[in-house]
């Protein structure tokens, strides 16, 4: 058959490509399917069973297939490019005449069950989090969201990867103008493959921003649930256990799904404690620098006599000492994240310790440099969003340059950079910096300080027309 | 990205332009003295610093001499100490020889502002600096005497150097500083000395003017009754200056308290003493049309102003109630 030898053709007769002719009445079929993707097991027990009990003749063999083989999502092929497709989807094909077969899903497990999130602990939530799999993911969704109004468009990403990229809102909160843009922004994309979130997401993320992430990953699916609720959009990719939010604003990043499962109280001072942690990150290396090259005067004598009588055997500049200090903290975390778990914290007990603090005994760094740079470090791990860490790792380098060559004024200088970049970036054209500018009196209440849950009745008029969430009891 | 890189270049570039300097690269000054003597000016330089031994630090102070015929020749002369960038910011005390603030005020105290961003205390010395500063090179040790001289005596205070200059500046008040001396290895208050009349108050002088002046909550005193000597110890001293009935009434209330036993016979003698101390103070100061204190001053400009008198100044009576109460048990 010649669809068969066009199927071949075009797979390169792949070795994991199994093709195999059934005559039944006289008829001849083929099964085609990946050997890897499609589950040998169910087809043998589901479909090539089940065959074998079927009588019909040439007139009526689509018909008999369609209905008396056990598939829901069924499908009949009449074109050649539709069965590559199929194939490579897990479907087994039985191709029964010239450019038409019925597509029986058959799909492999190849899923690792459903994880914890690990990167986003959860102290007081659900524990569950995204997998590789599109149909999971958007299950572990729309079991929190029981509603008919939480919609789904898929489209097909990637040239050759044909990756199933999912949008998912909720119709009559989330505005449709943001649905439309993300549509048109995700059906641009031209690419040979999208082998993750990470890939769509460049693409979402406003041109002319630079330092701030403006699309927030997820592998919670109570957060991705949380962010449909407030009128925002999920785009889950298959084959990635991250989903991206968009639009979130520079708040996002502070907040975590605990946040409202806890007292409000307590979450405020947690978010007070983040937000010290963001200025911490950036700028404490940066007020050393200064303080022990040039304003010297702004620190208290006594402190200033420790900071001096610390670096008396240190032969570099304090730049050099902080660079040296915060490049060697990268590479050991770097290598901490690759390195395989066998190798347990051979490696932190290796860089942490024993080179720490051999470099003070060698005289090449001051102990108050290893504080600094630790509280530094530390800081910006108070942050989920590996691109938030990045962004203050990017300022806290910038910002002790800065201090090296003007001071507290560099920093200065630099703050309003960081000042300027925030009020300039946009989130699906939406000002990043909201609630605090434009101040949007509602939401202030979740902002940094949060108010009890019952009180936060509102949502964020940037992002929906639809702003009541409730009423009072 | 280009635009960052050029921002980069540009930071470079511009690194040259600031006064950088390393902390351990730097002579930290503390304190210093400033003397004139046999047509130069002496400039003593505590240098302060830190040493790490084993698990803890060391403070050590060491000081430097230097000398110019001019001010500036002499700081000029010591901006490198034990090839090490001399560092100004820090200082905590200055001591200046009296003499040299008595005639050349204007020249010493725009030096200094142009000098220095910080100076906590000032302080004028009737003695040599130079023995202050062998004796007494921590700043730390300055101020602990202060501290201890203003509860037990009253006859000083901490006054910051932008303080001084504010009353300098102001051409309605009388600048003044406290002024020191050393005996044998012990430093003494001299009294006060406003340097802009060339004209000073001793000790006694200087507690009655603290005192008026707010400045004194508690001090230490003794005093004899009946052959017997008391050590009594005066607190939450308050002091009130009214303009009332074309007189400007004092009242000063505080409490007497003492380790020995003592009767309210002892608090009326000290209240005599404390009475006449004042009334001696203030008649002398008038007599003398001499600056009394900056609150009693306040008072005679504002009445001045209202009766558009200029002799009204040192003329107006003033009455003083002293009110002490013997320390409930």
């Amino acid at each position: 058959m010649k669809t068969i030898e066009d199927i071949k053709a075009a797979f390169g007769n792949s070795s994991d490509l199994i093709v195999r002719e059934f005559f039944i009445n006289d008829i001849t079929i083929t099964l085609v399917q990946s050997e890897v993707l499609a589950s040998s097991e169910f087809i043998n027990q589901f479909i090539l069973k089940k065959l074998t009990t079927l009588s019909f003749h040439q007139q009526n063999v689509e018909e008999i297939l369609f209905n008396f083989l056990p598939d829901n999502t069924m499908s009949v092929l009449t074109s050649i490019s539709e069965m590559y497709d199929y194939i490579c989807k897990g479907f087994a094909l039985l191709v029964y005449e010239e450019n038409k077969a019925i597509a029986i899903e058959a799909k492999a497990n190849l899923d690792r069950g459903i994880p914890i999130a690990d990167n986003e602990t959860s102290i007081r939530g659900s524990k569950d989090g995204f997998n590789e799999n599109f149909n999971t993911n958007v299950g572990l969704i729309r079991r929190r969201i029981r509603s008919e109004n939480c919609h789904l468009d898929s489209l097909y990403l990637g040239k050759e990867t044909r990756t199933k990229t999912g949008i998912m809102y909720i119709k009559g909160i989330t505005e449709e103008k943001n649905i439309q843009k993300v549509k048109k922004t995700l059906e641009k994309i031209n690419i040979d493959g999208i082998l993750d979130s990470g890939y769509v997401k460049a693409y979402l993320e406003d041109k002319d921003n630079f330092f701030f992430p403006s699309i927030l990953s997820t592998e919670r699916p109570d957060k991705a649930a949380q962010a449909l609720l407030e009128g925002k959009i999920v785009i889950v990719v298959d084959n990635s256990p991250y989903v991206l939010i968009t639009p979130t604003f520079f708040i996002d990043y502070l907040h975590t799904t605990d946040d409202y499962y806890q007292r409000s109280f307590n979450i405020s001072f947690i978010r007070l404690i983040r937000f010290l942690a963001f200025l911490t990150a950036i700028f404490v290396p940066a007020i050393y620098i200064a303080c022990t090259t040039h304003n010297k005067d702004a620190i208290p004598l006594n402190l200033l006599l420790d900071f001096s009588a610390q670096r008396q055997s240190v032969p570099f500049s304090a730049l050099i000492e902080a660079l040296f200090m915060s490049i060697s903290f990268e590479i050991l975390r770097e290598s901490d994240i690759r390195k395989p778990a066998s190798m347990g914290s051979a490696v932190s007990i290796l860089g942490g310790l024993i080179l720490g603090d051999a470099a003070v005994s060698a005289g090449i760094i001051s102990p108050i440099m290893i504080i600094v740079i630790s509280i530094s470090a530390i800081s910006g791990m108070a942050f989920s969003s590996v691109e938030m860490v990045s962004t203050l790792r990017i300022f806290r380098f910038m910002m002790m340059f800065l201090a090296m060559f003007f001071g507290i004024f560099g920093i200065y200088a630099g703050m309003m950079i960081v000042l300027a970049s925030l009020t300039t970036t946009k989130t699906l054209s939406l000002p990043y910096l909201a609630p605090f500018s434009p101040f949007i009196k509602n939401e202030i209440g979740d902002s940094i300080i949060k108010t009890k849950n019952k009180k936060v009745r509102k949502r964020n008029p940037l992002l929906t027309k639809n702003i009541i969430r409730g009423k009072d009891i | 990205m280009k635009k960052l890189l050029l921002f980069a270049i540009l930071l470079f570039f511009c690194g040259g332009c600031t006064p950088y300097q390393e902390v351990n690269k730097m002579a930290i000054v503390d304190m210093i003295g400033i003397s004139y003597q046999d047509n130069n000016y002496h400039l003593y330089l505590s240098v302060t610093s830190k040493s790490k031994a084993d698990d803890s630090t060391k403070s050590n102070h060491k000081l430097y001499h230097v000398t110019g015929k001019s001010l500036g020749e002499a700081f000029s002369n010591a901006n490198y100490l034990d090839q090490k960038k001399t560092f100004y910011k820090q200082i905590a005390t200055v001591i200046i020889d009296e003499d040299i603030v008595i005639s050349q005020d204007k020249m010493i105290f725009s030096f200094l502002k142009n000098k220095f961003s910080q100076i906590n205390y000032l302080l004028l010395a009737s003695s040599s600096v130079d023995s202050i500063m062998d004796t007494f090179s921590n700043h730390q040790q300055i101020e602990q005497f202060i501290k201890e001289e203003q509860i037990q005596k009253g006859t000083i205070a901490p006054m910051t150097f932008d303080e001084v200059y504010a009353k300098y500046l102001d051409k309605e008040q009388d600048a003044y500083l406290f002024s020191i001396h050393i005996k044998g290895k012990h430093l003494v208050t001299d009294g006060i000395c406003l340097f802009g009349k060339k004209d000073k108050l001793d000790s006694k002088e200087a507690m009655v003017f603290q005192l008026l002046n707010h400045q004194v909550e508690r001090l230490n005193t003794s005093i004899s009754y009946h052959h017997k000597t008391y050590a009594l110890a005066l607190k939450n001293l308050k002091v009130s200056n009214v303009y009332q009935d074309n007189k400007i009434k004092v009242k000063i209330i505080g409490v007497v308290s003492s380790d020995d036993t003592f009767q309210e016979e002892v608090i009326d003698t000290l209240k005599e003493i404390l009475k006449q101390d004042i009334y001696t103070f203030i008649t002398k100061r008038q007599k003398d049309k001499q600056l009394m204190t900056p609150y009693l001053n306040m008072i005679y400009l504002k009445e001045r102003n209202r009766r558009k008198a200029l002799d009204i100044f040192y003329q107006i009576p003033i009455d003083i109630q002293i009110d002490f109460r013997k320390e409930s048990a």
